[in-house]
C-alpha cells in the first residue's frame, strides 16, 4: 500500500461528533504532523489542529494516536508499522475543535503551584548564584517539562477527578523545590498537600510513560509526598 | 466588536516578548500589561533556540572583544554603536535569568559555564545543555506569571495596527478560540513578534513564524530594514529541517562531504568549522554542486554529513537535544553515525527598522528581538546572538513602553480604520471565491524563495522570483478559504499570513535585486564581492500602494574600519 | 452528555480502560478492581458469620447451602478470590515500598517479580489448600 488510511475524530463548532477518514499518499508525509498539515492544506481545509515547532519542544500537538497520547510531530510514520492511524483529541481536556482541546485549565494548575524561584533578594543582580553540578542534577531532569499535557490526558485520576493538580503541576512544583537557588519549599509543600494534590495520585506511573520528554513525574510526585511527611513530622515535633 | 484596554501591549509572547512584559510590570507594578500572542507564549519559537547566547563573564574576555566579533560577523553592516552599547547589557541579564531559575550548565565549582560558539574569538556562549532557549523562556514565562499586572491574551491573531497622527492607538485581531473580532486599545506597544523564517521551505523555523510582525508594521507605514539579509544556518536536518545547533561544530563536530573528507580547509582554513553562519553555508552548497553532496534516502535534497563520533563522549551531556532528534526524527545513533544537514532558513536578520532605544518611526511604537532590526546583526547573525539580544533589549523595551505608557494617556481608537479592518476580513478576505487554495500559493511560495532567493542570488534567478511572487499576489486576490466558522478558523489565519508573507518575498526579493554585492548572507554569484563604497548601507524598505519603496540609510561607524573578512 | 465534556470527564469508566494502555496501568486498575472484590467479600463473610447470632442450627443450614451445591461453585469461587488477594497483596507491597522510594526507577520490572513471586505462593496455598480438603 502506498497510502495511509486516516481516520479522524472530528467535533465541530456545535459539538457533533464524527469520524473522517482520508487516504494520505505515504511519499509526501514522513510525520503525523505532516499528515494532518497534508490534509488541512490540501484535502479539508476545515479540519483543526495545534502545532507550531515541528521538533518536539514547544509542546503543541499532543493528540491521542492509536489510542495513546502522542506527540503529533514526534510520531515518526517510518517506525510504524502499518498503514492505519487513528488520531483523536488529547483526553481529559475539553474539546474546542477537532484536535484542538481546552488547554487553559492546565495552565492554571501549572501556575497554581507556583512555578518560579521564590527567594528574597534585592533585586540587584550582579553575580551568579552557586550552584555545584551535584545540586544541578536534582532537578534539571525535571526542568526538562514542555507543557504539552500528555500527562494529564494518561492519568486516570486526572479522568475521574478533573480538579486534580496532576503530572506537570506537582512535577514543576518539585522541580523548584529541589532547586537549591529557591526557598519557598514550604509554601509550595503547603499548595501541594492539599486534598487536590500529591496525595491523590495513585501511582499508575502512566505519566512516566506517555512523557515524550523523558521526565519521570511519578518520582517526582512521591518525591513531594516523602517531603510533606517530613514537613508534617516537623510540624509534629514543634519544629518551625 | 470587543475593545480590551492595556496600558503597554505586547505583541508576541517569545522570549523578547516575555522579557518587555517582565521588564514593564517591574517597572510599575500600576501600569497593566497585555501580552498579545497568536501562539501560547511558551509555543513560541524561541523554544527552540539551542547552543547558547553571548555575554561577557570572564575576566580575560572584554567587551571590545564581543563587539568585533559581532562587527566582523556582520560584515561590517551592523552600527557600532549600537552593538558597544548592546554587548555591555547581556551579562546583567544573564546574572538576572539565573536568579529566577534558569538551569544555566554549571562549572565545578557552582559557575556559570561557558563554550566556544561559531566565530567567537572567546569562548563566551553561556548555554543550557542544548536547550537554552526553552529553559530561558521557561524561566520567563514562570516569571511573567508572579506578576498580577501582566495578562496573558494567547491565541489572538494581530492584523492591523491602527495609527493616527502618527501615534498608535490601538491594535486589531482575531481571538482565535471563539472568532470574535478584538480591539486592543493601549498607550504604548512593543513588537515582539519573530522573524520570518518560514518564508522558505526548507527552515529550521516553527511553522508559525510567518513574519506577521513585520506585515503588520509595514502596513502601518513603519519602515523595514535590511530584509534580503535572511541567514541559512549551516546545519538543518535533512529531510525535516530541524535545527542541529551550531554547538554540535563549536564543540568538535566536523562536516564530510561524500568522500568522507573534511571539506572546510579550503573554505575557512584557521576557523574551519566554527566560521561563521554564512561561510559554513555557502561552503556547503558549493560542495554540493561540485557534486559531492550526497543523495540517498531523503528523496531529492541532496546532503552532507555533520559527524559527531569524534566527540560522542560529550553528547549526552552537552548535545543532548540533537542527539535524541537524530535518534528519534531519523533513527540515526550520533554516537556513531553521521548526521545528514543541508543549510536551511533559520534567521531574518532585517525587520522593522529601530535602534538600541528599540524606538521606531511612531514614538510610541517599539520594536525587538527578531521582529526588529536595530542593527546590531547586519549582513549575517553570529551564532549565540540572538537570545541575548531578546532578553537585552527585551528589557529595554519594556521599560520605555512603560515609561511612555506611565507618562501619556489613552488616545481613542480611529473607529473607520477599525471597521476597514473589520470588513477587510470578514466581507473580503473570508467572501472571495476564486478557488484558488492557500496552501497550495503558501507553498509555491516557499519553494519560489528556496529555489531564486536562497544561499546563492543571481539577477536572472532574482528577477524570475520576483515574477512568480507578483503572480501569486495575483493568486491570492483569488483564495477561496473553505472553513466559513468562525470559531477556531485556522483557514482564515493562514490566509492572512499569507497576505503578510507576500508583501515580506517581495520586499526581500526587491531588496536583493537592488542591493548589487554580496556582504554576509546575501550573495550574488554576478557579483561576488563586498562594495564598500557604495553598499555599506542599510536597506529601507517602505510601503506603498504599488510595492515597496527603497531607500538607503548609512550604517554608524565607531572605532572599526571594514577589512576583508576571512575565517 | 455532550461530547466535549466526556471527553473531558471519562469518569471511573475510565480506569476499565487499560486495554489500551501500559504495565502501569494495568497494575493501576487491577488494582482497584481487586480492592473492591475484597471489601465486597469482607461483607459477604460478616454476613454468613452473622448467623452464628441465630444459633448453629441456622448457620450450618446456610453453609450446607451455599457450599454443598449440584457443583461446588464456591470453591472456584473461593480460588479466584485468593488469585485476586494475592494479587493486590503483592501490588500494595510494591507501591508501599515505592512510597519510601524504593525501587521507583524500575517499578515496572518490580511489579512483575512480585506478581510472579506472589502467584507462586498462591500455587503452594492452593495445592496445601487442596490437601486440607482433600483430607477431611
Amino acid at each position: 500500500m502506498d497510502e495511509y488510511t486516516v481516520e479522524i475524530k472530528r467535533t465541530d463548532v456545535d459539538g457533533k461528533t464524527r469520524m473522517q477518514t482520508f487516504k494520505v499518499p505515504k511519499d509526501k508525509v514522513s510525520t503525523v504532523l505532516e499528515t494532518l498539515l497534508y490534509i488541512k492544506g490540501y484535502l479539508d481545509q476545515t479540519l483543526t489542529f495545534r502545532y507550531s515547532c515541528g521538533m518536539e519542544i514547544c509542546g503543541s500537538c499532543g493528540m491521542e494516536i492509536n489510542g495513546k497520547p502522542h506527540m503529533a510531530c514526534s510520531f515518526v510514520l517510518d517506525n510504524f508499522k502499518g498503514d492505519k492511524i487513528l488520531i483523536e483529541p488529547l483526553k481529559h481536556f475539553k474539546i474546542l475543535r477537532d484536535l484542538a482541546v481546552d488547554i487553559d485549565p492546565f495552565f492554571d494548575k501549572y501556575k497554581a503551584v507556583k512555578p518560579y524561584v521564590i527567594r528574597n533578594d534585592d533585586g540587584n543582580y550582579q553575580k551568579e548564584l552557586l550552584q555545584t553540578p551535584k545540586q544541578f542534577d536534582e532537578y534539571i531532569d525535571y526542568s526538562m517539562c514542555i507543557k504539552c499535557g500528555l500527562c494529564m490526558a494518561a492519568c486516570p485520576i486526572e479522568g475521574s477527578d478533573e480538579n486534580y493538580l496532576g503530572p506537570a503541576p506537582l512535577t514543576a512544583a518539585w522541580r523548584f523545590i529541589a532547586d537549591n537557588r529557591d526557598q519557598g519549599k514550604k509554601m509550595r509543600l503547603e499548595i501541594v498537600s492539599g486534598a487536590e494534590g500529591a496525595s491523590r495520585c495513585h501511582f499508575a506511573g502512566e505519566c512516566t510513560e506517555v512523557c515524550p520528554k523523558g521526565v519521570n513525574p511519578s518520582f517526582a510526585i512521591q518525591k513531594l509526598r516523602s517531603s510533606m511527611i517530613g514537613l508534617e513530622f516537623q510540624k509534629l515535633f514543634g519544629g518551625k | 466588536m470587543d475593545t480590551i484596554k492595556e496600558d503597554v501591549i505586547i505583541l508576541g509572547g517569545g522570549m523578547a516578548g516575555l522579557r518587555a512584559a517582565v521588564a514593564a510590570a517591574e517597572y510599575d507594578s500600576k501600569i497593566t500589561i497585555g501580552l498579545v500572542s497568536k501562539l501560547y507564549p511558551l509555543r513560541s519559537h524561541s523554544v527552540a533556540a539551542e547552543g547558547g547566547t553571548s555575554a561577557v563573564l570572564n575576566a580575560k574576555d572584554s567587551f571590545d572583544l564581543h563587539a568585533y566579533d559581532t562587527i566582523k560577523g556582520s560584515d561590517y553592516l551592523g552600527d557600532q554603536d549600537a552593538i558597544e552599547e548592546f554587548v555591555r547589557l547581556v551579562p546583567e541579564q544573564i546574572y538576572t535569568t539565573d536568579h529566577w531559575g534558569c538551569p544555566w550548565s554549571r562549572n565545578e565549582d557552582g559557575t556559570i559555564a561557558q563554550r566556544d560558539f561559531g566565530a567567537l574569538s572567546f569562548p563566551r556562549a553561556v548555554f543550557a545543555a542544548d536547550k537554552t532557549g526553552f529553559h530561558v523562556m521557561q524561566t520567563l514565562y514562570s516569571r511573567a506569571l508572579m506578576y498580577p499586572n501582566i495578562h496573558f491574551y494567547n491565541e489572538y491573531f494581530a492584523t492591523k495596527l491602527v495609527v493616527e497622527n502618527n501615534l498608535f492607538n490601538a491594535i486589531t485581531t482575531i481571538n482565535i478560540k471563539t472568532g470574535d473580532f478584538v480591539v486592543f486599545q493601549g498607550k504604548s506597544i512593543v513588537f515582539a513578534a519573530g522573524g520570518a523564517g518560514r518564508l522558505y521551505q526548507f527552515s529550521t523555523n516553527a511553522h508559525f513564524v510567518t513574519g506577521d510582525g513585520d506585515g503588520i508594521a509595514y502596513r502601518a507605514g513603519i519602515p523595514l530594514k535590511d530584509m534580503e539579509f535572511m541567514q541559512f544556518h549551516p546545519t538543518g536536518l535533512v529531510p525535516s529541517g530541524i535545527l542541529i545547533t551550531e554547538a554540535a561544530r563549536a564543540e568538535g563536530g566536523i562536516l564530510l562531504n561524500n568522500e568522507k573528507k573534511r571539506f572546510m580547509s579550503t573554505y575557512a582554513p584557521n576557523k574551519l568549522e566554527k566560521a561563521s553562519r554564512d561561510v559554513v553555508s555557502r561552503a556547503i552548497m558549493w560542495e554540493i554542486e561540485a557534486g559531492r553532496g550526497i543523495k540517498g534516502e531523503y528523496g531529492d535534497m541532496e546532503y552532507v554529513y555533520l559527524d559527531l563520533t569524534g566527540i560522542s563522549n560529550l553528547l549526552d551531556e552537552r548535545l543532548p537535544m540533537i542527539t535524541e532528534i537524530a535518534k528519534k526524527f531519523n533513527g540515526i545513533d550520533a554516537h556513531t553515525e553521521p548526521i545528514p544537514i543541508h543549510p536551511a532558513a533559520h534567521y531574518t536578520m532585517g525587520g522593522i527598522d529601530s535602534n538600541v532605544k528599540t524606538t521606531t518611526l511612531y514614538p510610541n511604537v517599539f520594536a525587538v528581538g527578531e521582529n526588529a532590526c536595530v542593527s546590531i546583526h547586519g549582513a549575517n547573525r553570529l551564532g549565540s546572538n540572538s537570545t541575548n539580544e531578546c532578553l537585552a533589549l527585551g528589557n529595554v523595551a519594556g521599560k520605555v513602553a512603560a515609561e511612555w505608557a506611565k507618562s501619556h494617556d489613552f488616545a481613542s481608537v480611529s473607529i473607520s480604520s477599525v471597521n476597514d479592518e473589520e470588513k477587510r476580513i470578514w466581507e473580503d478576505l473570508l467572501k472571495r471565491n476564486g478557488g484558488e487554495n492557500v496552501a497550495k500559493i503558501r507553498d509555491d511560495l516557499r519553494i519560489n524563495l528556496d529555489k531564486n532567493v536562497g544561499v546563492f542570488r543571481t539577477e536572472d534567478l532574482l528577477q524570475q522570483g520576483l515574477k512568480n511572487i507578483k503572480s501569486y499576489q495575483e493568486r491570492y486576490n483569488r483564495i477561496t478559504i473553505e472553513d466559513k466558522s468562525s470559531k477556531f478558523n485556522m483557514e482564515l489565519q493562514w490566509a492572512l499570513e499569507l497576505g503578510f508573507m507576500l508583501d515580506l518575498a517581495e520586499i526581500i526579493n526587491v531588496g536583493a535585486i537592488m542591493r548589487k554585492e554580496s556582504r554576509g548572507a546575501h550573495y550574488r554569484r554576478d557579483f561576488p564581492d563586498r562594495d564598500d563604497k557604495n553598499f555599506m548601507k542599510h536597506t529601507i524598505a517602505s510601503y506603498s500602494v504599488n510595492g515597496p519603496q527603497i531607500s538607503y540609510k548609512p550604517v554608524v561607524k565607531t572605532k572599526w574600519e571594514p577589512t576583508v573578512r576571512s575565517y | 452528555m455532550d461530547e466535549s465534556v466526556r471527553n473531558l470527564n471519562e469518569g471511573v469508566m475510565g480506569w476499565a480502560k487499560f486495554y489500551r494502555k501500559g504495565w502501569n496501568y494495568f497494575a493501576f486498575a487491577m488494582h482497584r478492581f481487586s480492592g473492591l472484590v475484597i471489601v465486597f467479600y469482607l461483607y459477604l463473610h460478616l454476613f454468613v458469620l452473622s448467623h452464628l447470632l441465630s444459633g448453629p442450627v441456622t448457620y450450618n443450614e446456610l453453609v450446607k447451602t451455599v457450599t454443598f451445591g449440584p457443583f461446588d461453585s464456591f470453591l472456584v469461587l473461593d480460588v479466584l478470590l485468593a488469585l485476586v488477594i494475592f494479587y493486590h497483596g503483592a501490588n500494595g507491597t510494591r507501591l508501599a515500598l515505592n512510597e519510601f522510594g524504593i525501587g521507583l526507577q524500575k517499578n515496572k520490572a518490580m511489579f512483575i517479580v512480585f506478581e510472579a513471586i506472589a502467584m507462586v505462593i498462591l500455587g503452594v496455598f492452593l495445592y496445601y489448600a487442596y490437601m486440607f480438603i482433600g483430607a477431611s
